[in-house]
């Protein structure tokens, strides 16, 4: 019997880590990527028809290349019948370097439908966060910051719409501001992406983009 | 310490001086000789060559012994190593190069050579050999420009010629009784060029034999690959079905050095797929060869694999495929349509030309190709042909001119967005082939007649041209015929800048003129024709094939008489051992 026909497809939520030398992956090798780290856990992926079939993968927002990211997102069709399967895999074996998978939910919804902000840490070399917050505070880029809080020498920004705002145009401000000369004096990194809560003014809670998400081991 | 990675954020593709990679096996801290092998390339080409891929895991394997790789750095890294003052690093460890016992180099392409000699500076390492001392590791070459090795001679320690299973193994051995014990490099250096297909230029001289692997089936092959997590040129599990060629293309270097044609057998083939292909999680299946649809198992292979192939999606690519019906059947089969293109690689123009290169196409096969690819629903014919070959006239070129025609009518007739890429080079004279005592054409001729077609084809909307630099093809002839004078010009480049110049855009044929003037070195010289009584500089390199059957094949040539392909009933007489078809009295 195929394959299909035994396990119909799950649309999963991964979350990953991004950081050391797979921060210099493109976004859009994402998908190879994964589809490969699935494939060697002993996955079965789902594929797109048409003339070219291919893994269904859907990305959650870009991140520039270089930039760490904490708990990114996307969304893989699999032929698992539950997530408890992929709970048990042996995932340190089979993530390249600098990629850790943390854990996996059901996908509910579109991924551009379930993000709706992020939330990035950015430091400056030699520049304190008052500094760095007066300089971007009067930028047009503002007006998409729907929260900022100092942290470890640097600030925290909670941004809407990832899909669409530009972590790039960020270090250009600073460095038409003079305060950076650019990405070398850079350190950024995404915590997480999510729905904004106006209650607590803050992305919460950063992995469970919806529904209830499991760990890794 | 690996290079910072925020320092690297600026340059073109900083995944090559940090790649994330899935499969690195551990370092093996209690190895006594270390090899560092080094592809003169960017990372991206040199993760692509499998004979790199399965040096470096035979190297892993054998007891005592460790190995990591290098790469050289693209002109930006290398200006930023430069100014940091940090050495070039191997991957694995991130090690400068002269932290190694043995710096191993892969000879691919001529055009890479002043790539070598910028990674060992930058390694630490003198790019002269006569500076080198006890405090540097050896250097040594292999590939299929090891097997003319006099223009880099003075650069390297020791040249490895033939096939690294055999080889390899047995230089680990050597340098593992000897180095460790602080024998003199000299000393070293004497008892390396001893071992069978060892030449050491320091040493002069004298008739080095190609080692040979002769059962493919018994030679070693890696059950695991490295994968990377960033594209590279060939991004697949790459399984070689077999090694040589039976067609005996005249230009081919790797057609006549490769010598005779060992096949794997479809057991083995079929093990090492699907080992590696679950291992891997790579999503295609590349079987490589010289010329793959002439491996003798190849349905048996593919029956045995399909199912399981589609069961997880993996899609198989077949490179070198020939202008027959048996190569479009198979493109049909496998699917390959969901690629777009198809490449076929005529050569020449006319049957009389395909004869002299011994192509042994005829008009009729590349019709009938023409319009199966396209009725099998490919979008694309890519057609590659070569100018410059010996004998050729005004009436080849019109040949090529009038091949693409028929093509662009035939992809017209079945409509769409069909269309044909026409793929034109020169040819370069290769050391080892028949061609070997053929003039390289000069770059303005070569430009020419490469414009000549290129304008006879211009109305065609459906056809696109395009043509490898004739300045480059030219170099590559001269580099790759030449001798240890050429070397001098090859170091004058390097030091003028010259760096990445088999990327078209890289090359700057300025810096070349300069180079050799400042060497005093006449390209000339090296490009002309050579005469059958003249020595060559890489006489004293036996590949295996008798010189009286290059000759032969020469004269055949320049008559367009073409010679069979090699088989049970047909042996051409090359004179190379342990081959199948061998039989001991000439016709």
């Amino acid at each position: 019997m195929p394959l299909q026909e035994v396990f119909p497809a799950l649309m999963v939520r991964c979350f990953f880590a991004k950081w050391g030398p797979a921060v210099f992956v493109r976004h859009v090798e994402l998908p190879p990527l994964f589809s490969r780290v699935f494939r060697r856990a002993g996955f079965s992926l789902e594929m797109t028809g048409g003339m070219s079939p291919h893994p269904r993968v859907s990305l959650g927002p870009p991140l520039p290349i270089g930039v760490v990211g904490c708990a990114e997102v996307l969304d893989v069709g699999l032929r698992v019948s539950s997530l408890e399967e992929l709970l048990l895999a042996p995932w340190r074996e089979v993530e390249p370097l600098g990629i850790s998978v943390l854990g996996f939910s059901e996908a509910v919804g579109r991924l551009s439908e379930a993000i709706d902000s992020a939330e990035v840490f950015l430091r400056v070399s030699s520049r304190g966060p008052e500094e760095v917050l007066a300089s971007l505070s009067s930028s047009g880029l503002w007006r998409s910051v729907l929260s900022h809080r100092p942290c470890g020498g640097g600030l925290v920004l909670v941004h809407q719409d990832p899909f669409g705002f530009s972590l790039r145009a960020l270090v250009d401000e600073l460095r038409t501001a003079g305060l950076a000369s650019g990405w070398e004096d850079v350190e950024m990194a995404r915590r997480g992406c999510g729905r904004f809560d106006g209650a607590f003014r803050a992305l919460l809670p950063r992995l469970r983009v919806d529904g209830g998400s499991r760990w890794a081991r | 310490m690996g290079y910072p990675l925020s320092a690297l954020r600026g340059l073109k593709d900083p995944f090559r001086y940090a790649p994330s990679e899935w499969g690195v096996p551990p370092l093996k801290e209690e190895a006594r000789l270390r090899w560092c092998l080094l592809f003169p390339d960017v990372y991206e080409v040199g993760m692509s060559y499998l004979g790199f891929s399965i040096l470096y895991w035979l190297l892993k394997s054998l007891p005592g012994v460790d190995v990591e790789r290098a790469y050289a750095p693209w002109p930006d890294a290398e200006e930023l190593l430069r100014r940091r003052g940090w050495p070039l690093l191997s991957v694995e460890g991130k090690r400068p190069l002269l932290e190694f016992d043995v710096v191993g180099v892969t000879l691919q392409h001529e055009m890479n050579y002043t790539n070598v000699l910028a990674s060992l500076d930058l390694g630490g390492i003198p790019v002269l050999s006569s500076r080198r001392d006890e405090r540097h590791p050896l250097v040594v070459a292999g590939g299929p420009g090891a097997l003319h090795p006099e223009p880099m001679a003075d650069f390297f320690d020791a040249f490895l010629l033939g096939d690294g299973e055999e080889l390899l193994p047995e230089v680990s051995q050597l340098l593992l009784e000897h180095r460790p014990k602080g024998t003199d490099r000299g000393e070293l250096l004497g008892m390396l060029s001893r071992l069978e297909g060892v030449y050491v230029p320091a040493l002069g001289r004298r008739r080095v034999r190609r080692r040979v692997v002769a059962d493919l089936d018994g030679a070693f092959y890696p059950d695991r690959l490295i994968v990377p997590s960033s594209p590279i040129v060939h991004d697949r599990v790459s399984v070689e079905v077999f090694r040589g060629c039976s067609r005996g293309c005249r230009f081919c270097l790797a057609g006549f050095t490769t010598r005779p044609v060992r096949e794997r057998s479809a057991g083995r083939v079929v093990e090492i797929s699907r080992r590696l292909l679950s291992s891997t999680g790579w999503e295609e299946l590349g079987f490589l060869s010289l010329s793959s649809c002439d491996y003798s198992s190849l349905m048996e292979v593919l029956d045995e694999l399909s199912p399981s192939l589609r069961e997880m999606g993996v899609r198989v690519s077949l490179p070198s495929l020939r202008v027959d019906a048996f190569s479009l059947e198979l493109a049909r089969r496998l699917d390959l349509g969901r690629k777009g293109s198809l490449t076929f690689a005529p050569e020449g123009g006319t049957e009389r030309i395909r004869d002299v290169m011994n192509k042994q196409v005829t008009d009729e096969e590349i019709r009938r190709a023409d319009r199966g690819v396209f009725a099998s629903g490919f979008e694309r014919l890519k057609l590659y042909f070569m100018v410059g070959v010996p004998t050729e006239t005004e009436s080849d070129l019109e040949g090529i001119v009038e091949i693409a025609r028929e093509a662009s009518r035939a992809a017209r007739a079945f409509g769409g967005r069909r269309s044909v890429s026409l793929s034109l080079a020169t040819l370069v004279p290769k050391p080892h082939t028949p061609f070997q005592w053929a003039e390289a054409l000069s770059p303005e001729e070569s430009r020419e007649r490469l414009l000549r077609v290129k304008r006879a084809l211009s109305g065609l909307r459906n056809v696109q041209v395009s043509y490898h630099d004739p300045r480059l093809s030219y170099l590559e002839g001269v580099l790759c015929r030449g001798d240890r004078e050429v070397g001098r010009a090859i170091l004058q480049a390097y030091r003028l800048g010259a760096r990445m110049e088999a990327w078209e855009d890289r090359f700057d044929a300025g810096i070349w003129d300069r180079a050799f003037e400042l060497a005093g070195v006449d390209p000339l010289a090296y490009a002309r024709g050579r005469g059958l009584d003249e020595p060559l500089p890489w006489d004293f390199v036996d590949v295996g094939v008798d010189r009286a059957f290059l000759e032969r094949e020469w004269r055949k040539a320049l008559e367009g008489r073409t010679t069979p392909r090699c088989g049970p009933l047909s042996c051409g007489g090359c004179g190379v051992l342990v081959c199948p078809y061998r039989r001991s009295s000439l016709p």
